[in-house]
């Protein structure tokens, strides 16, 4: 799976994750790219780690504890899990 | 009042050997105790691997008479520990107490149960006696016809470490002259490789090579290897020991728990990392045992192959022993037996007072190039002479909410 196809598989469940409520609503109309930090998600803690399953459901990865430790933007998150496959 | 306890009687119930000796043996060989699971339904991209104890073997649970694993594990340690001390029929019972360390419970017992609920079949009338944290101990007390106080401590992966600080009092208060305490955990079963998978704590890159699979403060690590075991002690008063002759191999001179106090929910892009909670409990630990930190001749590290705790603990170390640093050998038994919860502070009680009686620190195993985050003077390779007067021992709780340290000194 190619990276770009990871960083919208990404995009992709955190805009499903503001229509079901995971995510706060503001984030429905925010333009996200690579570049996009984590930070400005607004997730909280349940948020984060609900992102990090649907992402690995999605690429059929298995993010362990290190893999995301310096993964600051969505597009380090989308290399993070393109390494692993 | 007395503040050390003796230690008279060693049993752990590991996956690297059963009994002090072939324990010591392997865990200084540097021998490893992994192995891929079968017959589990194992979330497909998790953690595969454990270290599994052969000896006891694990059984069919049976279903009139079940007796769950961390019973069963405990039940044979403390059989041992009794053994090791020579405690004889003649002891006084209304003396002796009972310390068990606890994590995960009887998960193996709940998981069975659910089954027959759902099949619609009827339980056990022992499932209620034998799934609850408590059964264990309750055993224990059963099988040697103890009268005294009995209890057990379930605070995650330090309840072996807890159960040890509680029996020191204990002894101290003179409420007990004997103390069987140990720490037992079964986690080979679904429901806890499922959670622990969830919670992203496990290891999961190294399926292929179990047995390289834990490596603490190695730049490769990627998170704990779970698994089962049960260590046991027999802790006595200095008095009671000396009455009886007893051979006291060391002694239990200090322990402290802290809690981390007010902490944000766990971030995984950004973990809090902060050294002072551990740094105040291996202090306060240290003012218990009436020890300076100029003392400690070696640390026996919580070094449970995370990403995130390993460096957390070596910069608290550092931060303890300052200009020693690079004088005071570390070593983590967890190489070898992984993070298994609430037995591993008990084990690393055991390592550490054979430590002291053989004069050797064990290996940290599969550490090939050191994470230069984790600043000590680690044990590597092979064990290592080393005369070992004062030991002190960490354990760091699930989630870092709260810590434990105790001090072992020789004889």
């Amino acid at each position: 799976m190619p990276y770009p196809q990871i960083l919208q598989i990404i995009i992709d469940e955190i805009h499903a994750m503001t229509r079901n409520g995971g995510a706060p609503p503001e984030l429905a109309g925010k333009s996200l790219n690579a570049e996009t930090p984590i930070t400005d998600l607004m997730l909280d803690s349940l948020g984060k780690l609900s992102l990090l399953s649907a992402v690995e459901d999605r690429a059929d990865v298995m993010l362990g504890e290190g893999d995301i430790k310096n993964a600051k933007t969505l597009g380090d998150l989308a290399e993070a899990v393109a390494a692993l496959i | 009042m007395n503040k050390t306890a003796a230690i008279t009687g060693l049993a752990p119930v590991s996956a690297i050997g059963t009994g002090w000796q072939e324990f010591w043996q392997n865990l200084t060989a540097g021998k490893t105790g992994f192995r891929r699971l079968e017959n589990l339904n194992l979330p497909k991209r998790g953690c595969q691997i454990a270290a599994e104890v052969s000896n006891p073997p694990r059984k069919i649970l049976d279903a009139v008479n079940p007796m769950p694993r961390a019973v069963e594990l405990a039940l044979h340690a403390a059989r041992l520990a009794v053994e090791d001390a020579n405690l004889t029929n003649d002891i006084d019972r209304e003396r002796v107490g009972v310390v068990v360390g606890i994590g995960v419970g009887n998960q193996d017992l709940v998981e069975l149960s659910l089954e027959k609920l759902q099949a619609g079949e009827r339980l056990s009338p022992l499932t209620a006696f034998r799934t609850f944290a408590h059964a264990a101990a309750c055993e224990i007390v059963r099988e040697f016809d103890l009268r005294g106080a009995v209890q057990t401590v379930t605070s995650g992966c330090n309840s072996g470490a807890d159960a040890l600080g509680l029996a020191l009092d204990w002894i101290r208060l003179g409420r007990c002259d004997v103390v069987i305490v140990g720490g037992v955990e079964a986690e080979i079963n679904n429901s806890f490789f499922g959670a622990m998978t969830a919670a992203r704590a496990l290891t999961t890159k190294f399926n292929d090579n179990p047995t390289a699979a834990s490596r603490p403060f190695d730049t490769r690590r990627d998170g704990n290897v779970p698994g089962e075991g049960a260590g046991f002690l027999v802790l006595e008063s200095i008095e009671h020991a000396e009455k009886r002759r007893a051979n006291v191999r060391a002694k239990l001179l200090g322990f402290a728990n802290r809690a981390a106090g007010t902490r944000p929910p766990y971030d995984p892009f950004n973990p809090v990392f902060d050294t002072q909670p551990l740094l105040r409990t291996m202090q306060a630990a240290l003012k218990d045992a009436g020890v300076a930190a100029e003392e400690i001749s070696s640390i026996s590290a919580n070094g449970s192959s995370s990403v995130f705790y390993d460096p957390l603990e070596a910069q608290a170390v550092a931060e303890l022993l300052g200009a020693r640093t690079s004088a005071v050998p570390v070593y983590s038994i967890k190489g070898a037996l992984g993070q298994t919860g609430a037995v591993t502070p008990a084990l690393q009680a055991i390592a550490a007072v054979l430590s002291i009686e053989n004069e050797t620190l064990p290996p940290t195993c599969n550490v090939e190039q050191q994470d230069d985050q984790c600043p000590v003077n680690l044990v590597t390779g092979a064990a290592k002479q080393h005369q070992s007067n004062i030991v002190l021992t960490n354990a760091i709780g699930f989630g870092g909410f709260y810590y434990a340290a105790s001090i072992c000194g020789k004889n």
